[in-house]
């Protein structure tokens, strides 16, 4: 019997192996590594950054209605808040902006951390930089946003949110502190670092040009402001002190990682308006859901704008022979406004699944500068800036020389006739941002209201017929953060205003 | 000394021996016995467990002599050893034991020499003049072994033998029969010069020395318990032939609640089950499932056969954790199936066949057909290849319906509503399941045996199961070993469609001869020629996405039991519990022909749409050793219990999936024929946990018991700091019937219990690897030799600690008229605090993050149950039975607090935590209010005002469960029922949304498709200043309105309704073949048939026209959101037949 108990015991000491030490330490995740290189966060944060937004269908969903570049299918019932203007705070779009670059900033945020950390100011100024990109479309989309407590995790689980105007002079800030770097990093960038770099391969004079014409468009947002010209002065008079310059011809930020034409691995933008990979006999339903308008039709024939073939199809997505837009508004779906009868997004902008996402292009670049010039913030030709960026938005889109366009006897194309210069660049701006930044032509509609002549809705349901100048704060943070979101007080999209909006 | 075993000597050899030679020779043997001679009175004081129903009185002779450490002797020619006996002797006497056994059976003992000897007692001495005869069933018709009857007043008696017949001698007429069998009233039947008495046993309702099956499969008088518990055994579990577990026990037990979320062909795996509602915030709120004593996934109670069961007992609080562990926080369901019995060999074979049929679609209208657009007037148009219904008013025309085909013809149709069509759709399913069962015991084990088989035809068309189960389970002994094993294995076969049908069928237009169709190859049923330019022909869909599926589930358990004293057992266990799923979802290929294309049909642009497909294999293990020493031990007045335990549990997964949406040949569903690159994924966990725990019963004059328990769990999940931690339980039991003298052997209240309880539970129901934060692979990452990681979006705490759950609870048990009525009530309060948010608490994204896996916050729950049984009519005459059962649960929850003054959590599915509120409640999208019930309306569009923020709708728990469950025998056959109510919570019903969307919805009629003025509306004329609206109309009241997102479809509010209902569970009618018709028929022994009907009818409140408010999008706590995932209800009828050999 003993022999028995004390078979019984160990076999109850053996159930518990416990009294082996470390037989519950085993809580290390095989799953998910805890630890990677700066640059694979790098890589990834830059590629977000392009998917996030002029990639993402967030920036075109309203904008691009709104804004006079493309309608949507009367084949398809959604997109009625569009259509209306009517949302609310679980608006889809705005959701997905805000937590997109919160999401984005947070690795831009942990990239300038370990820079710092690890003094490698390469990925200091980097992110520095692209969260400044990042902040500056929040403030554009949503005002006052969390900022100086925003990325804090639990330290601050209910940010509290800065004024817009304040985000905006400390993003200026950033971004000269950002430059600064780059500036001392030209040409010491290591290969390896450069290789994680899927924008600028490392090249640190380029990222120093991309910081300062980023911070060139931050400040003449704030252009209409009144009494604000000494402060843009005293900003770009820092900008010019870097010596480091704005993005040239050619020098335009674009984010490729290696997009290839397989699920899931193609340019966003190519993914959301283009082709599946099958190709061009499975268009995506967005590219069949989003069409011409007929404001942005008539424009770019008008003018005998070359563009017209690379921005738009002709009908039925280019099987027809004629161009052909629709009218802002209709709710019930009309068999004239379905793909077959109107031109679709074009092969300009849908150049293929494996095309650099641009986030900030050459031609934008220039026509900023172009303004910027004509208001006399910088030096330089404004003519020979504006037809420069014409001429870079013709290459990009594959259309060839500009020069008869420019010189066509036009107020609207050509420099000589045109009367009122920054009425021109702006109207040229707004044609050339078609479908690579419709949220840029949105702030510029809201800062200059040029073009002056953009349909308004007339969609039964939009009772308030003005475009509405901005997004309602997204429900999560009615939900999570809602002592600070209702600090904001009652927000109206046709009323409370960006603080650069003052129109 | 070998004279004395009984099984060693053959005392037929001493013939005619008698009491008093057998006393001589023992007193000659018994000289070496002197030393040992003053035990013998000990031995009869020795205190005993023992417990036997219809088992030979020799294998009950050797249990005694075994725990008693006595030896029995008896003359096989004196004293019949193979009658059969039942005894019930918890913790009595030997003594006491021996009178109430032997009693019965007319036997009489004495002790000699530390022997106990038998003999028959003496006859009366009256003349014998009458012998009665007759048979003893049970009110479900089965004949009944072992029951003893004997005539009152005297000590004959004799029991029924294996066909429950029985032969006794009485003295005259006047005599009367007592009835007695354990589980059975008491019955006294006066022979009135009757030679034949056959007699029906009743049920007793609840026996007041019950023997519950309490955790780790301990046997307990349920007069011992302090914690709530209820029992339902498996004559009450099958009364309504129920063809799985889960449906068996619906309605069945107070402060349960079981949700078939789903009737699909594998909605086995989508049932939700809950005891006493929601106590965790995000954790997990389900009962654990204990099946022979292994922890076992829910999804058993889909596929457990009902015959299989022995009995469910169903621990409702949270003391039984300390055996279990943390898991049994929620209540635990122990499932014991059936062991082989001893002396009996049969052979069952039970055929169940029923039919699934649609049972309710929801109401549309019948007025308007096809169509979207609007003339210029606004009036509507009819579209012929339309799938919204807002086309013009239907006329009985001849119209075309769809697009024309190549040769210029098109179908013409009238245009009137089609009824019926879209229920059409759906076929009857059927599912035919044999079983098929052995059983045979004998004095060295028993073994049970069943094989299962279930054939399923899906209602929805194409889909088709089967599952294969086989079921080991036996005992074997050893002297004082004794091994006990079970073993399950479980094989499913699933095919079923993965299309979303539902959705599809109801955005049909009303005009539409949708089963005209169903040949997929025809003319307008073929892809490019069928009419709808917006959605497949739903037959072609069934076959265009489809999954297959097979599951492997395996169960075993080994016990080994060994009886070192009577006062110690030890017994070690080792469970396994592991389950296998290998599956391929697959998508077709769609190719459009040129002319379907060009023609502009929209759904035929894109052209082709490439074939995918998805594989994944997962595999989940559980294994757990534990290891128990029982202690016994009577002093005085007291008697204790101690269980000392230790327990480690292992549990892993492994997941894999591969998948690609671009498959180049064409039928060909294999991962290497694609083109681009293939998704793929990986997931392995693994846990371990380590328990010591104790568990002590002091019971005082068997009137009251105190239970106190303590366990101390180690948890690998946590950090080296936390990874310990202790929970403690104590409660009280007090039988005051038996305690106040005043109250004993009262006619009317004939048992009284009260009991009350406090424990604390803590629980870790996190995932591993949550305490340390990890890098994900960035979206479309690797992009070719491109890597990229992205900072996860989850904030982690290394310092997780266990949540705790405190439950105190009262009870009152109640029984009167012995036992015919019995009441069972209990009150309990619940606080869980450190809540762990598993997915983790919501935060702003503003902070960089969205969700921080952390501990917080803390929850109330409480309530109170009544479970009332009775049996209001007994009539022996004409065999009249009546038993009902009524089961009522109140609970309600409160979130107390969450985290630094965050107001609310999401928990998926627009079910959220909110702070003050129950939990979980549902909010969405609605509109603005005056303050006053009014909506507020746009002054110039007339619609409603969208209300910026979310709107509060209510809790999605329900706050009352009622279930009624009754069955009524005559003769042979038993007419039995179960309805539940549930009510007090919200649904959101996503099917009106795409009605009102399609404008297939009853209601999106109801105003001719006018405008109308908003009902109770008010226009603000300044902030604040509201107006009654009386004149302006919306600016539509067709299309606009009803497949306006934000008017309609897209408004949570118009769709959330109360989620309450009444619904007919079950409703049976069975036939016990009498005995008497099987007799021509020698091999079979029983035979029964019952005519089943489920689900029969579901009554719900007028505003919910949609659906069954069981339904719902989820198994987990976020219920009280269907959409249209789920098929519409059905109603099952079915055959049961059973024949034992």
């Amino acid at each position: 019997m003993k022999s028995k108990l004390i078979l019984f015991c160990s076999a109850a000491v053996t159930l518990l192996g416990g009294c082996a030490k470390n037989y519950l330490d085993i809580n290390t995740n095989p799953n998910s590594p805890t630890n990677v290189a700066s640059g694979l966060v790098l890589s990834n944060a830059l590629n977000r950054t392009a998917a996030s937004t002029t990639g993402s269908s967030s920036f075109y969903q309203f904008a691009s209605a709104w804004i006079g570049y493309w309608n949507y299918s009367g084949a398809v019932a959604a997109f009625a808040e569009e259509r209306s203007y009517q949302f609310t705070t679980n608006y889809g779009p705005a959701n997905s902006i805000w937590n997109n670059l919160y999401d984005n900033l947070e690795d831009y945020d942990y990239l300038e951390k370990q820079g710092n950390t690890t003094k490698d100011a390469f990925y200091t100024a980097v992110a520095k930089t692209m969260k400044a990109y990042d902040f500056h479309n929040l403030v554009d989309v949503f005002g006052n946003i969390p900022y100086n407590d925003a990325l804090k995790a639990t330290a601050s689980i209910r940010p509290k949110y800065d004024k817009d105007q304040a985000v905006y002079e400390d993003l200026a800030k950033k971004l000269d502190t950002a430059a600064t770097l780059f500036k001392g990093l030209v040409g010491k960038v290591s290969s390896a670092d450069g290789a994680y770099d899927i924008m600028y391969k490392g090249d640190a004079q380029k990222w120093g040009k991309f910081a300062n014409t980023l911070k060139l468009r931050i400040l003449l947002r704030q252009s209409q402001m009144p009494g604000r010209d000494a402060y843009i002065k005293g900003e770009i008079a820092k900008i010019t002190a870097n010596g480091l310059g704005f993005i040239g011809v050619g020098e335009g930020g674009s984010v490729n990682p290696g997009y290839t034409n397989s699920t899931g691995k193609q340019n966003p933008f190519y993914s959301s308006f283009g082709y599946t990979p099958a190709g061009k006999s499975s268009p995506t339903d967005n590219h069949r859901y989003y069409i011409a308008s007929e404001y942005a039709i008539n424009f770019y024939q008008n003018n005998n704008d070359p563009r017209l073939g690379y921005l738009y199809t002709t009908i039925n997505d280019g099987a027809g022979t004629t161009y052909s837009g629709s009218r802002f508004g209709p709710t019930a779906q009309s068999p004239q406004d379905n793909p077959q009868n109107r031109s679709a997004i074009g092969t300009g902008l849908l150049k293929g699944a494996d095309m650099a996402q641009p986030l900030l292009t050459d031609f934008e670049s220039l026509f900023l500068q172009a303004e910027a010039a004509q208001r006399g913030y910088i030096t330089g030709s404004v003519q020979s800036l504006y037809e420069s960026a014409v001429q870079q938005s013709f290459t990009y889109l594959g259309a060839g020389s500009a020069s008869e366009y420019l010189n066509m006897p036009s107020a609207v194309t050509n420099w000589g006739q045109a009367a009122d210069k920054l009425t021109l660049i702006m109207t040229q701006k707004w044609a050339a941002m078609n479908g690579i930044n419709d949220m840029e032509s949105w702030a510029d509609f809201r800062r200059l209201n040029i073009p002056a002549d953009i349909p308004v809705s007339d969609n039964p349901a939009a009772t308030t017929r003005i475009i509405p100048i901005r997004m309602l704060y997204p429900q999560s943070e009615y939900n999570y953060n809602p002592d600070n979101v209702l600090a904001q007080g009652q927000i109206s999209q046709f009323t409370s205003r960006i603080f650069w909006d003052i129109n | 000394m070998n004279l004395f075993l009984h099984d060693r000597i053959d005392l037929n050899k001493i013939m005619k021996v008698t009491l008093s030679q057998l006393a001589i020779a023992l007193a000659i043997t018994g000289a070496s016995y002197a030393n040992t001679s003053k035990a013998q009175s000990v031995a009869l004081e020795r205190h005993i467990n023992l417990s036997a129903k219809n088992t030979a009185l020799k294998s009950v002779l050797k249990k005694v002599a075994a725990m008693a450490d006595v030896k029995f002797v008896y003359s096989k020619d004196v004293i019949n050893a193979d009658q059969l006996v039942s005894v019930d002797a918890n913790d009595i006497t030997l003594k006491d034991a021996l009178n109430n056994l032997l009693n019965q059976h007319n036997i009489k003992y004495e002790v000699i020499n530390n022997a106990i000897v038998l003999d028959n007692k003496p006859s009366t001495g009256s003349d014998i003049t009458i012998t009665v005869t007759g048979t003893v069933k049970s009110s479900t018709g089965e004949t009944l072994p072992g029951v003893a009857v004997a005539v009152k007043g005297t000590t004959t008696g004799v029991s029924t033998d294996a066909n429950g017949k029985y032969s006794i001698k009485v003295p005259d007429n006047n005599s009367v029969l007592v009835f007695t069998f354990i589980g059975f009233t008491r019955l006294e039947v006066p022979v009135n010069g009757k030679t034949n008495l056959d007699v029906v046993l009743r049920d007793d309702v609840r026996q007041v020395n019950e023997v519950v099956v309490t955790a780790l499969g301990i046997k307990r008088s349920s007069r011992e318990l302090g914690y709530a518990t209820q029992q339902v055994n498996g004559k009450d579990l099958t009364a309504g032939r129920p063809t799985n577990l889960a449906t068996g026990l619906s309605g069945k037990v107070a402060g349960l609640q079981i949700i078939q979320t789903n009737n699909q062909i594998d909605a086995g795996d989508q049932v939700r089950v809950v005891l006493r509602g929601n106590r965790s915030f995000s954790g997990n709120n389900q009962a654990l499932l204990v099946l022979d004593g292994v922890v076992a996934p829910l999804t058993y109670l889909n596929s457990i056969n009902p015959n299989d069961v022995e009995s469910v007992n169903i621990l409702k609080g949270a003391n039984a954790a300390a055996l279990y562990g943390s898991e049994a926080s929620n209540g635990v369901m122990i499932v014991t199936t059936k062991h082989g019995k001893k002396d009996v060999n049969e052979v069952t074979y039970t055929n169940t066949t029923s039919l699934n049929q649609l049972a309710y679609f929801p109401k549309m209208q019948t007025q308007f057909g096809g169509g979207s657009g609007q003339d210029i007037y606004g009036f509507p148009q009819y579209t012929p290849f339309e799938n919204q219904n807002f086309g013009d008013r239907f006329d009985g025309s001849i119209r075309p319906i769809g697009r024309p085909l190549p040769d210029g013809t098109i179908q013409m149709v009238p245009y009137s509503n089609q009824s019926g069509e879209k229920e059409k759709f759906f076929n009857t399913g059927v599912d035919e399941q044999n079983d098929l069962s052995y059983t045979t015991g004998n004095d060295n084990g028993s073994t049970y045996f069943n094989i299962q088989r279930l054939n399923s035809k899906g209602y929805v068309p194409g889909d088709k199961s089967n599952r294969t189960a086989i079921r080991l389970n036996g005992t074997r002994n050893y002297n004082k070993f004794k091994l006990d094993y079970t073993f399950d294995y479980t094989q499913r076969n699933i095919d079923k469609s993965n299309a979303q049908l539902y959705n599809n069928v109801i955005n049909t237009p009303a005009e539409i001869p949708l089963s005209q169709y169903s040949d997929v190859n025809s003319l307008y049923g073929n892809l490019n020629n069928y009419f709808n330019d917006y959605g497949l022909n739903p037959y072609y869909y069934l076959q265009q996405v489809r999954n297959t599926e097979r599951k492997d589930d395996l169960l075993g358990s080994l016990t080994l039991g060994y009886d070192v004293a009577p006062w110690l057992n030890l017994t070690a266990k080792g469970g396994i519990n592991t389950s296998t799923r290998n599956g391929k979802d697959i998508t077709q290929a769609i190719n459009y022909s040129d002319f379907a294309t060009a023609s502009g049909k929209a759904i035929a642009n894109p052209q082709s749409r490439q074939a995918g497909e998805d594989d994944y294999s997962l595999f989940k293990s559980r294994m757990e050793g534990s290891f128990l020493a029982t202690f016994k031990k009577k002093i005085g007045d007291f008697n204790a219990n101690l269980i000392l335990g230790t327990q480690v549990i292992q549990e892993s997964t492994r997941v894999l999936q591969v998948g690609t949406s671009f498959l180049v040949v064409p039928d060909f569903y294999n991962i290497g024929s694609r083109a681009g690159d293939a998704s793929v994924t990986e997931n392995n966990t693994k846990y371990r946990r380590e328990g010591a725990f104790g568990d002590l019963t002091v019971g005082y004059k068997n009137y009251l018991f105190l239970h106190a328990s303590g366990r101390n769990d180690w948890d690998s999940r946590l950090s080296k700091e936390n990874r310990s931690f202790f929970y403690p339980s104590v409660d009280l039991s007090w039988v005051f019937t038996d305690a106040l003298p005043f109250l004993k052997d009262n006619k009317i209240l004939n048992y009284g219990k009260l009991r009350g309880g406090i424990a604390k539970v803590s629980a870790v129901q996190f995932d591993p690897y949550q305490l340390q934060a990890t890098f994900s692979v960035g979206s479309g990452f690797p992009y070719g030799n491109t890597a990229g990681y992205s900072v996860g979006n989850t904030v982690y705490a290394p310092n997780l600690k266990p949540e705790q759950t405190v439950s105190k609870e009262i009870g009152l048990e109640l029984g009167f008229l012995n036992n015919r009525i019995s009441l069972e009530t209990a009150a309990y309060w619940e606080t869980t605090s450190d809540q762990e948010i598993l997915k983790g608490i919501n935060i702003s994204n503003a902070t960089g993050f969205t969700n921080a896996i952390i501990n917080t916050g803390s929850g109330q729950n409480h309530g109170f149950e009544v479970s009332l049984k009775g049996t209001p009519i007994v009539n022996q005459d004409n065999g009249f039975n009546w038993n009902i059962s009524v089961n009522y649960s109140y609970n309600q929850n409160k979130a107390i607090s969450l985290y630094q003054g965050l107001p609310n959590l999401s928990i998926q599915n627009d079910n959220y935590i909110v702070v003050g509120q129950p939990y979980p409640v549902l909010m969405g999208s609605g509109f603005q209010t005056d303050g006053q019930g009014h909506t507020v309306v746009d002054a110039t569009s007339g619609y409603p005002k969208l209300s910026q923020t979310n709107l509060l709708f209510g809790q999605t728990t329900p706050k009352n469960i009622l279930g009624v469950s009754t069955s009524l025998s005559y003769h042979h056959f038993t007419l039995a029922g179960t309805a539940e109510y549930r009510g007090g919570s919200v649904i959101y019903n996503g099917a009106g949304s795409t009605m009102d969307f399609s404008g297939i919805s009853y209601g999106s009629a109801t105003n001719g498709r006018e405008r109308f003025v908003y009902p109770n509306s008010v226009i603000e004329t300044s902030p604040g200043v509201y107006v009654p609206n009386t004149n302006v109309t919306t600016n539509s009241g067709g299309i606009d309105y009803w497949a306006g997102s934000t008017t309609r479809y897209g408004v949570m509010q118009n769709y959330v309704t109360s989620a309450a209902f009444i619904k007919i569970r079950e409703l049976s009618l069975g036939y016990e073949v009498p005995v008497e018709y099987l007799r021509g028929i020698r091999f079979i022994k029983r035979a029964s048939f019952a005519l089943v009907g489920r689900n029969l009818f579901m009554f719900r409140p007028k505003s919910n026209p949609y659906s069954d408010p069981e339904f719902n999008n989820t198994t987990d706590n976020a219920q009280g959101s269907t959409g249209l995932n789920q098929t519409p209800p059905t109603r099952i009828y079915g055959f049961t037949a059973s024949f034992t050999l």
